[in-house]
Parts: C-alpha cells; sequence; structure tokens
C-alpha cells in the first residue's frame, strides 16, 4: 500500500478561485489513484504562529467506489525559537488535523523540533540549500521518538537546479539517518508533477537507499507516520485509547461476552481499552 | 563466458489530457472513434476525449523517443551517464496508439535509464508523466503484461461500447485486440 503525504492545498479567497483549486485538487488525486497509491494527505501550510480560531479548511473529497484513505496534514513553518507555537493536542486548532509536521528554518528550532516538539514529520525545504548541517546527534534524537523526515520530490521535477539541491540534500539526511525515518511525498502543485510509486522508489535507489528501503519510504514508513499521529492524538499517554462500543462490527461482538450483548443495544457509550503502540 | 544480462522496461506515458482509467486505446478503433464523432460533434462522441486522438497533434514516433530518453540521460546523468548507457539502450517496441512501449537497457545501468525517464515532464511540448508497469529479464514477460494491459482497456471500452448498443464497435474493437496482441508477439526476442 503506497502513501503520498503531502498534496499541498491553497485556500483561495474568491468563489471562482475556490472552484479551480478544488478542480485541481481533484485531478492530482484522481491520477493518484491511477498510480496506484492508496492513501493521501492533503497538505496545508502555515507560516509562524497558529492562529488562536483556526479552523481547517481541507474537505476531503468524495470519490465512491475507490479505495483511497484521505488524511489531512497541517505543516507549520517555523522561525522563532522564542515563540511557543502551542503545537499540543490541547490546541483545537492542530488537533483538527491527522497529521503534524513542522518545517524548521534554523538550527536552533531544527533541535528544538527533533528534540522535543510534539509532531509527527520533520519536513524541510530540501529544493534549497540547507541553510545547517544535519547532525547525528540532533537526528538521533528525532529517530527515537519516532518522527520521521520527509523528501519531497516535486520540486525537483520542476526544476534542475531544485533537482541538484535534492539529491546533496538527500545524501547528506540518508547518510546522517542511515535510511531510516525517511518518507518520501510529492508536494506536487499540479497533477503532472506526480509520479508511479516504483518510479519513486527507483528514485530513492538512486539517491543511494536500499531498493527495499526506498519502497518502505513509500509505504510501510508512512503508515508508521499515520499510526504515530493516531496515538499522539487519540490516546491517553499514548498507553490507551476509548471508544465507543457501537464502532464494533458485527464480527468482533464477541469481545463483549455474552452478558453485554444485550445491553449494547441501548447503551453505546460503553468503555473498551484498546491497546496501542507508544 | 557469462551471457550479457539486459533489462526490459514497460512503460505507460500518461498525458495530461489522457482520461484516467482506460489510457489505451487500439489503432483500429481511431476509425469507429471518428465516426461516431461525426455523428454527435467532437465534444460528445461514444468515447469523449481519446487522449491520443482527439488532441489533434501528430503522433510520437519511437524515434523521437528514443532522442527524447537520450536527451534526458545526457541532461540527468551527463556526459558519463549517456555513454554508458549508450550501447545498451534500444526501443523495442513503441505503440502511439495505445502509449506504452518497452525499452531495453543493460542491467547494470537500468536505474540510470529507469531515473532519467522519470524526469522526462514533456513530450514536444506535451506535459506527461511516464510511468513504469513492468520489468523484466527477457522480453517474453513484457509482451505478455503488454497484452494483458491492453486487453483490460480494450475490455473496459467494449463494455463501454455494450452499453451504448453499438454493435459495430463492439466488434472491430475485438478485431483490435487481436491485432494489438500479434503486433507484440511478432517482437523479436
Amino acid at each position: 500500500m503506497f502513501y503520498d503525504l503531502n498534496i499541498p492545498v491553497q485556500t483561495a479567497s474568491g468563489a471562482t478561485q475556490a472552484a479551480q483549486e478544488q478542480l485541481e485538487t481533484r485531478k492530482r488525486v484522481e491520477l493518484l489513484v491511477h498510480l496506484g497509491y492508496q492513501a493521501v494527505a492533503y497538505n496545508h501550510e502555515i507560516t509562524g504562529k497558529l492562529p488562536n480560531n483556526h479552523v481547517n479548511p481541507i474537505t476531503k473529497i468524495n470519490l465512491p467506489g475507490v479505495n483511497l484513505k484521505q488524511y489531512t496534514r497541517l505543516t507549520l513553518v517555523v522561525d522563532d525559537i522564542s515563540q511557543n507555537y502551542g503545537l499540543n493536542t490541547g490546541n483545537p486548532g492542530v488537533s483538527s488535523y491527522d497529521l503534524l509536521a513542522v518545517q524548521p528554518t534554523n538550527e536552533k528550532l531544527f533541535q528544538a523540533a527533533c528534540g522535543t516538539f510534539e509532531v509527527d514529520i520533520i519536513s524541510l525545504d530540501m529544493s534549497a540549500r540547507l541553510p545547517f548541517y544535519l547532525k547525528h546527534s540532533t537526528v538521533g534524537m528525532a529517530v527515537e521518538r519516532g518522527i520521521y523526515f520527509e523528501l519531497c520530490y516535486g520540486a525537483a521535477i520542476r526544476d534542475a537546479d531544485a533537482r541538484r539541491n535534492l539529491i546533496s540534500n538527500a545524501q547528506s539526511l540518508i547518510r546522517v539517518t542511515r535510511g531510516k525515518n525517511i518518507i518520501l511525498s510529492s508536494q506536487a502543485m499540479r497533477a503532472m508533477e506526480l509520479r508511479g510509486p516504483y518510479d519513486i522508489v527507483n528514485f530513492g535507489t538512486l539517491l543511494g537507499l536500499n531498493q527495499a528501503v526506498a519502497k518502505d519510504c513509500l509505504s510501510s514508513h508512512c503508515r508508521a507516520v499515520a499510526v504515530h499521529a493516531e496515538t499522539r492524538r487519540n490516546t491517553m499517554r499514548a498507553v490507551i485509547s476509548v471508544d465507543p462500543v457501537s464502532s464494533l462490527t458485527e464480527t468482533e461482538q464477541w469481545k463483549l461476552g455474552n452478558k453485554r450483548k444485550k445491553e449494547t443495544t441501548t447503551e453505546s457509550k460503553q468503555k473498551k481499552p484498546k491497546e496501542s503502540t507508544s | 563466458m557469462v551471457r550479457f544480462k539486459n533489462r526490459y522496461l514497460l512503460f505507460e506515458i500518461i498525458y495530461a489530457d489522457t482520461p484516467l482509467g482506460w489510457t489505451s486505446i487500439p489503432a483500429a478503433t481511431l476509425s469507429a472513434i471518428e465516426a461516431a464523432n461525426q455523428f454527435k460533434g467532437p465534444d460528445q462522441g461514444v468515447f469523449g476525449d481519446t487522449g491520443r486522438n482527439n488532441c489533434r497533434l501528430p503522433p510520437i514516433s519511437s524515434k523521437d523517443l528514443i532522442h527524447i530518453f537520450r536527451t534526458s540521460i545526457g541532461d540527468n546523468f551527463g556526459d558519463y551517464g549517456a555513454g554508458i548507457t549508450q550501447r545498451g539502450l534500444v526501443l523495442k517496441y513503441f505503440s502511439p496508439h495505445t502509449n506504452i512501449g518497452i525499452l531495453r537497457i543493460s542491467r547494470e545501468e537500468m536505474h540510470i535509464a529507469w531515473g532519467a525517464l522519470t524526469f522526462i515532464k514533456e513530450l514536444k511540448g506535451r506535459p506527461c508523466i511516464i510511468k513504469v508497469l513492468h520489468t523484466s529479464g527477457t522480453i517474453k514477460h513484457c509482451q505478455l503484461t503488454t497484452i494483458r494491459y491492453d486487453r483490460d482497456r480494450i475490455m473496459f471500452l467494449r463494455n463501454q461500447a455494450q452499453l451504448l448498443n453499438d454493435s459495430q464497435t463492439y466488434t472491430q474493437l475485438g478485431l483490435a485486440f487481436k491485432d494489438s496482441a500479434d503486433e507484440v508477439n511478432a517482437l523479436e526476442v
């Protein structure tokens, strides 16, 4: 199962612009399905602090008969170390998104992001020269905490300079992470900037990843990001999560035991602990 | 002496205006679609926009395509990359009607050739994506995959024709499948 965790969506002001934007997103998603992806995340990017009354502007696309998981993702471009960005699940603006990513623009914030921020993805602008060195000690902290680094190939397809920078930055990232905790995503503004999953796997091997690892960067690593986000948002100290009994399917009803079975029809808010990864 | 080993890449060209789900249309349906279009006007043909025939541009030839591939290898991998792939790179088959083709490359340089395909963003000014559908060590399996792929597409079109009660197109599509399969089978190994 292949994931593309970065489809940027812009929020347009006018009605016609919004309709056009919607159409463009639809085109990209349909092409993704055609290429063989089965999960997509719509990315909304904000520079600076999240406004207090922020609401999630992303609307998921209704595709009947298509097996496609859809996520929403917030990317916060952070540049001020003294600012408190309020990146925790208590913040309603943040928790309205499925995935949370930060894009640090200087070394201090990169350290903070790797060491303390409660996020799922650290995204760096790989299409330009990185303003700081990636150190093994800093990156190691993020790897230990299960945070993933993102490589976006969309800009590299757009122009040759970005391609050169991407390859150089990707190599340094792969060297310091030793190929662990990397995801590959598109960041495609237009449909024609997308590529097939196996084409990207091949591109990963050109960057110096092992073929199996390159495939994981599009599949199981992305799944790990989604699960990480789930544990961050919906669990109590990453140990226990609560689901209503009504969410059980017919085949899972046995979990309630014989006695409880009758009560389920009336009482739907019964608590059921569910184990989850920390 | 060890045998010289090759890889065969089966690739598909997806244009921006290609309708998704059934990009591949056999040669013989061209007339059927055109005939249908004459009755209903260009915008309401039985098959809608067919992607390749409605673009009203000359179809891309194998010669152009291999030239574009070589240029892309040169742009992305420099003179060294162009040099080491020069001998092994052969376009074995390309059908401008179905937009799929088979590229042969020596096994060691496969990643370079494939990477160059990935970074092609337009063919003769038409934005496109080149997607590799299958790789194999012998051409046989590429042929089989090509035929299977064609069949899926043609079956889709036949179903459409059946729904529209267009018996003429229906039979033509059946013949078209045989034609395209013969064409692919005729490839020398």
